[in-house]
């Protein structure tokens, strides 16, 4: 819920140059309190970048950041204090135990040892690897390693957590418990800033999100705002028998808001799918297969940029 | 055996990309310490007075038995990390099972690798050797045979037991505690007589000492032939019963 | 505006410029060093034998050479060779503490495992992380050295040749704590230039066995040709061989003042050039 407060993330005309490439050219965006917010973009869109630099990892090479209403450049320790990341690859302390590295990470915080360990238990019971304390991180699979890491992002209750691309090559089942354990924080009321490529993982955490693209942003709203402004409800995907591209698009054009020729298959953005497949059977035309569907992020994406998010 | 040669070019695929520091380092490191313990000890050591056996300078003293330590170090450390490694990181083995080769194959294969790697040393050591005019006569090439039989009698155990262990970590402690106190004391930079009863016999229980004193007495010709059969014994019996040790612990790894 | 620790713009001032612009705030602040030297309790906790197996090389050297050689070697200059290897192991047994161990365990920690990307996600900076280690390898190195010490007065006592001479020995140990020190530093900077696996196999084979070999630990450095007694003076290691063994024996002359200025000197500007090049390397 936002408060009066003024946003916790504050971005003007933000640039990242490095000496081959611009990795960020040009964004602004804030992050309000109590809101989850997202940055949605392929590999390679800046999206990693941006949070670096928030996270004070990384030096800002133009325009303007403040992150609690600090500079990044000169007080990084203090707005460090009251951060939380979750890095893309683990970076957990392999020579620890599961317990030791909470234990441990508070201590960089300076937080007194009584309450170290009280938060320890807490935060592992949270990410339910309470079994698991005394044992070494190596053995533990890829969805634990990131449970760990998000406990670890809490231990010093942080203001706002960051998290890139928090559940990326996971498995399904990996993936559902940790959205679950976000979205729980999520209504504790903590201010959530994460980075994805994956269109499912936007729609089900995000109150709002920015699209990246080539270090720009392309479009930005919450997911439903999105969609409705640049794709229609439904999307109904085909494979016709006959695949002649111009031909069928001048055909097709009538039918729909919107048609997309893909290599494979062909999608028709409409409001009501099964109506336009109706008048496709009606014209008589060779379906092989259809599919109708509801419209994603990942159409937004297509549409904005004519590619898809996931190479 | 054509299938262990496999295993062979395997690891000489491996090894392509270091080749160039492994035998860098393999001739520099004997330059090193014959120069520094041979000549600038040794200098020391002569002009003292010291009567060394076969009454040669030091520096000659020195050389076959650093050939046999060398050796003994090298095929302990080619023996086991990467034995393990392959066993449970890289799981190579399971791999290599997978086509029509032997248990027995697979070992001796590791085997024949690191003599491969025991000779090259052994040669450029010798060939440094030569230039530090620690090598008396051609027949110092007879060295080079016995300081690879020492290393191989170190190779074979410590393969067997390093395919039982699950992590590299328990390496140190044979390092520490048994690898490099044999160097220093299996006569490699004084005669063993110099130590104290005991300790001389015990030594002479130990593969170095009988790896030491076979190559030192044949690049010395002080050696009898009662003395190198004792040594040879040794040292093959060491390598049998150890590629014996490591069938049997590769055997219960990969076949359980 | 941008920060003076950038690591994006070249710096085109130099190392030396460079290394000295540093800003009060960012030198490191002992009490967040400290959270490096508690982290590695924490892991040695479980190691512990690491640390206890460290004790007996230099007493093995020791046994090895100074007695076992050592017999078959004359008086240098007085001392016996026992006395005079003794103090050589010392330093040597400093350096080892720091490079063998240090070395090779933060660069793996920095590139392989990552860990120091996580703890510089806290209020932690890198100098204090540098620090921090750095006090860490010292009190190993200083560690092993007061068990040596004690080790050979007794040894020296109860069995053979006396091997600490002068009632300046005791001075020997903090002369190691700072031998420790200064490696350690030199270690963080070599770290800060390895890239890789074989780099390190380089440096071992063609900078810490020749340094251990030549540094006049095993035969006075006056023995070698004119050229290399010139050269080893840029050496550490004979540095700190030099003065330790000048405060066992008793030996002090106005060179030991000038090797210590060495060993201080050259572990300050070590450790400014790791701290800037691990600045670079952490955060770009």
């Amino acid at each position: 819920m936002p408060s009066a407060a003024g946003p916790l993330v504050l971005a003007r005309n933000l640039r990242k140059t490095f000496s081959s490439f611009t990795a960020v050219d040009g964004i602004d965006f804030e992050v309000r309190p109590g809101e989850a917010f997202g940055f949605l973009g392929p590999n390679g869109a800046g999206k990693t970048s941006t949070m670096k630099m928030i996270a004070c990892a990384s030096p800002v090479t133009g325009g303007e950041l403040r992150v609690f209403g600090m500079d990044p450049g000169t007080e990084a320790s203090t707005i460090k204090a009251r951060l939380g990341v979750v890095p893309q690859a683990d970076n957990l302390d392999l020579e620890l135990t599961v317990r030791e590295n909470l234990l441990m990470y508070a201590r960089y915080f300076d937080i007194p040892s009584q309450t170290a360990r009280q938060r320890t238990e807490e935060l592992l019971a949270f990410v339910q690897l309470g079994e698991r304390g005394g044992s070494r991180v190596e053995p533990l699979s890829g969805g634990m390693k990131r449970r760990l890491t998000i406990a670890r992002a809490l231990i010093n209750e942080p203001d706002l957590i960051l998290l890139d691309e928090p559940t990326t090559g996971l498995d399904p089942q990996a993936r559902h418990l940790i959205w679950e354990r976000l979205y729980r924080l999520k209504k504790n009321g903590a201010t959530l800033l994460l980075t994805t490529h994956y269109m499912d993982e936007a729609e089900q955490l995000c109150d709002r999100l920015i699209v990246m693209d080539k270090g720009r942003i392309v479009a930005e709203g919450s997911p439903r705002e999105l969609i409705e402004r640049y794709v229609t409800r439904e999307v109904l995907e085909l494979r016709l028998a006959d695949t002649d591209g111009d031909v069928l698009k001048e055909r097709l054009a009538s039918l729909a808001t919107h048609v997309e020729i893909l290599p494979e298959r062909i999608q028709l953005h409409a409001d009501d799918g099964e109506q336009v497949l109706e008048r496709i059977h009606a014209l008589g035309l060779p379906v092989e297969r259809a599919l109708v569907r509801r419209a994603t992020l990942e159409d937004v994406f297509l549409r904005l940029t004519g590619r898809t998010l996931v190479d | 055996m054509i299938r262990a040669l496999r295993l062979v070019q395997r690891n000489a695929m491996v090894f392509r990309r270091i080749w160039a520091g492994a035998i860098f380092v393999s001739f520099l490191q004997p330059a090193f310490y014959l120069a520094s313990m041979g000549l600038g000890v040794g200098s020391l050591i002569d002009r003292g007075g010291a009567v060394l056996p076969g009454n040669v300078p030091y520096v000659a003293f020195l050389a076959p038995g650093l050939l046999a330590g060398t050796c003994m170090q090298m095929a302990s450390f080619e023996s086991s990390f990467p034995i393990t490694g392959k066993m449970v990181w890289e799981r190579n083995y399971e791999a290599i099972t997978s086509a029509p080769m032997r248990i027995v194959d697979i070992v001796v294969g590791e085997l024949a690798w690191v003599a491969l790697r025991l000779l090259a040393v052994a040669l450029v050591f010798t060939g440094v050797m030569w230039l530090f005019g620690a090598a008396r006569t051609p027949l110092v090439l007879l060295a080079i045979p016995a300081a690879v039989l020492t290393g191989l009698a170190f190779s074979a155990p410590i393969i067997a037991y390093a395919a039982t262990l699950k992590t590299g970590a328990n390496f140190n402690a044979l390092f520490r505690f048994v690898i490099s106190p044999l160097f220093l004391f299996s006569g490699v930079f004084f005669p063993v007589s110099q130590l104290p009863g005991p300790l001389q016999t015990a030594a002479a229980f130990t593969p170095l000492f009988h790896g030491v004193e076979l190559t030192r007495g044949l690049a010395l010709q002080t050696l009898t032939w009662p003395a190198f059969a004792v040594h040879t014994a040794y040292l093959s019996g060491l390598l049998t019963l150890g590629t014996a040790a490591a069938v049997w612990t590769f055997t219960r790894k990969l076949r359980a | 505006m941008t920060p003076p620790l950038q690591g994006t713009a070249p710096d085109r001032r130099g190392m030396l410029a460079g290394a000295l612009d540093i800003r009060w705030q960012d030198l490191p602040t002992l009490r967040r060093s400290v959270r490096m030297y508690q982290r590695n309790l924490m892991v040695y906790r479980h190691i512990w034998m690491v640390i206890v197996s460290g004790f007996f090389e230099p007493l093995f050297y020791l046994l090895a050479i100074g007695i076992g050689v050592g017999s078959m070697v004359p008086d240098i200059n007085g001392l016996s060779y026992t006395a005079f290897v003794a103090p050589g192991l010392l330093a040597s047994n400093c350096m080892n503490g720091a490079v063998s161990d240090g070395l090779f365990n933060i660069w793996f920690k920095l590139h392989v495992q990552r860990t120091y990307d996580g703890i510089l996600a806290t209020p932690m900076r890198v100098a204090d992380v540098a620090f921090g280690e750095m006090l860490w390898a010292l009190t190993r190195g200083s560690l092993y050295s007061a068990a040596f010490l004690v080790l050979v007065f007794v040894l020296g006592e109860l069995w053979g040749p006396r091997i600490l001479l002068s009632p300046s020995a005791i001075l020997a140990l903090p002369a190691s704590v700072l031998v420790a020190a200064s490696f350690s530093s030199m270690a963080l900077c070599l770290c800060s230039f390895v890239r890789n696996r074989e780099d390190f196999d380089k440096v071992m084979g063609l900078v810490v066995v020749p340094m251990f070999l030549f540094s006049g630990i095993f035969f006075p450095v006056t023995q070698m040709p004119a050229f290399f007694q010139a050269f080893v003076q840029i050496v550490p290691l004979y540095h700190a061989v030099a003065l330790l063994r000048a405060l066992t024996t008793g030996i002090v002359d106005v060179w030991t003042a000038w090797h210590i200025a060495y060993l201080v000197v050259g572990g300050a500007f070590a450790f400014l050039v790791a701290m800037r090049r691990f600045e670079r390397t952490l955060i770009k």
